[in-house]
């Protein structure tokens, strides 16, 4: 959407205007690119009841993606993912993915997570057993549509654990597959799962 | 609409020493969203990063400090921190073959605000033999008015193809 505000409150933007852009002003942001925000919503799943995976089977035309996630629940369980290469038909389970992820526990230790050899992306966020121990975090996905590239990840998640005590994950992660990846998996390594999760296209021109 | 707002695209798929972005910090925003894609180099290497002021020169001077969690897939994290460095040394750490090219997610607080420092936060994932990523934060500790910024490899080596892209964090006021 365009821009095109009047009066006192304008938006923030790359082109100086009395309150009111022309067609000219708008038909020039729009071929480079600036006109209208640049997180492109492709799919909310509000998924309030469990259920054992969710999926993301459209992933639009974008190079970079995030994935935002949030109140997501488990039972004492890790938020894992696998990527698809025949939309989402089925996911790959090779051991081609690779991570490296960070963790601090507020009522423990700091430690390092790593495997060059898994079957999955791992340890998105971790879930404890009590009630309102979710867990939010997002990930940025890069090169999932270009099938030349590895597709890269990096991610950032705070949840509760059982005590229930906040924990901190962070890292990046590869599956190291060149090749078109065009669905997104999402389940726990135990048991079922609940929450809601958005994924964005980040705008290119 | 989301708040961001997409200022400028800049790519390169030839070699070059240096990928400049120039005229994108402005009064308009005070924070700032980068990404870098597809950044694969003539060497295996760290991508530097420097910036840009509002005279259009490179800040070279040794008022930069960082600190960067090195994540290895394959080995034991590692530490990396500088103080009055003369660059932020640890974008990411990148490649030469088009499949492993690095990728990072950039945040900075206040470059054009000349009373304040600018401030980063970055998050990167590549590929050297195993997956590598990295955490980390830095600052540019000069007041100064910047605009844009650099990358470079300090081996000399080029930069054979990235893609940046500057998004400003609207703020109605």
């Amino acid at each position: 959407m365009p821009f095109g505000y009047i009066g006192q409150n304008q938006t923030k933007q790359q082109v100086k205007n009395s309150g009111v852009l022309s067609s000219f002003d708008i038909s020039l942001l729009e071929k480079k690119g600036e006109a209208g925000g640049s997180l492109e919503l492709i799919q909310e799943i509000n998924q309030s009841s469990s259920v054992s995976s969710i999926a993301f089977t459209n992933l639009g035309n974008y190079d970079v993606h995030l994935l935002q996630y949030s109140e997501v629940q488990g039972s004492d369980a890790e938020l894992q993912g696998r990527l698809s290469n025949d939309g989402g038909s089925s996911y790959i389970s090779s051991s081609n993915y690779q991570f490296a992820m960070q963790y601090g526990q507020a009522g423990g230790s700091f430690g390092e997570r790593r495997s060059t050899g898994d079957t999955k992306f791992n340890r998105f966020t971790k879930t404890g057993n009590h009630t309102g121990a979710t867990g939010q975090g997002y990930i940025y996905f890069y090169n999932l549509l270009n099938s030349s590239k590895y597709s890269f990840l990096t991610t950032m998640s705070f949840s509760m654990d059982n005590n229930p005590y906040g924990i901190l994950q962070f890292g990046g992660q590869v599956l190291v597959i060149a090749e078109t990846h065009n669905a997104i998996q999402l389940f726990q390594n135990t048991g079922t799962l609940r929450g809601i999760f958005k994924l964005y296209g980040v705008k290119q021109i | 609409m989301s708040n961001l707002r997409l200022i400028n695209e800049t790519s390169t798929t030839t070699g070059v020493a240096s990928l400049s972005v120039t005229d994108v910090f402005s009064a308009d925003f005070d924070i700032y969203k980068i990404t870098f894609t597809n950044t694969e180099l003539a060497s295996l290497d760290w991508v530097e990063f420097r910036f840009i002021n509002s005279s259009g020169s490179v800040v070279t001077s040794s008022q930069y400090d960082e600190a960067v969690l090195e994540l290895d897939t394959g080995g034991a994290f590692g530490d990396g921190r500088e103080t009055n460095d003369t660059n932020f040394s640890r974008l990411i750490r990148s490649q030469t073959t088009e499949a492993k090219g690095g990728v990072a997610t950039m945040y900075l607080f206040n470059p054009f605000l000349s009373s304040s420092p600018t401030f980063g936060l970055v998050q990167s994932m590549g590929v050297i033999s195993n997956g590598f990523g990295s955490k980390g934060i830095f600052i540019l500790k000069e007041l100064s008015s910047i605009k844009g910024f650099q990358i470079y490899l300090n081996s000399g080596n080029n930069i054979n193809k990235s893609t940046i892209k500057t998004y400003g964090l609207r703020v109605d006021s």
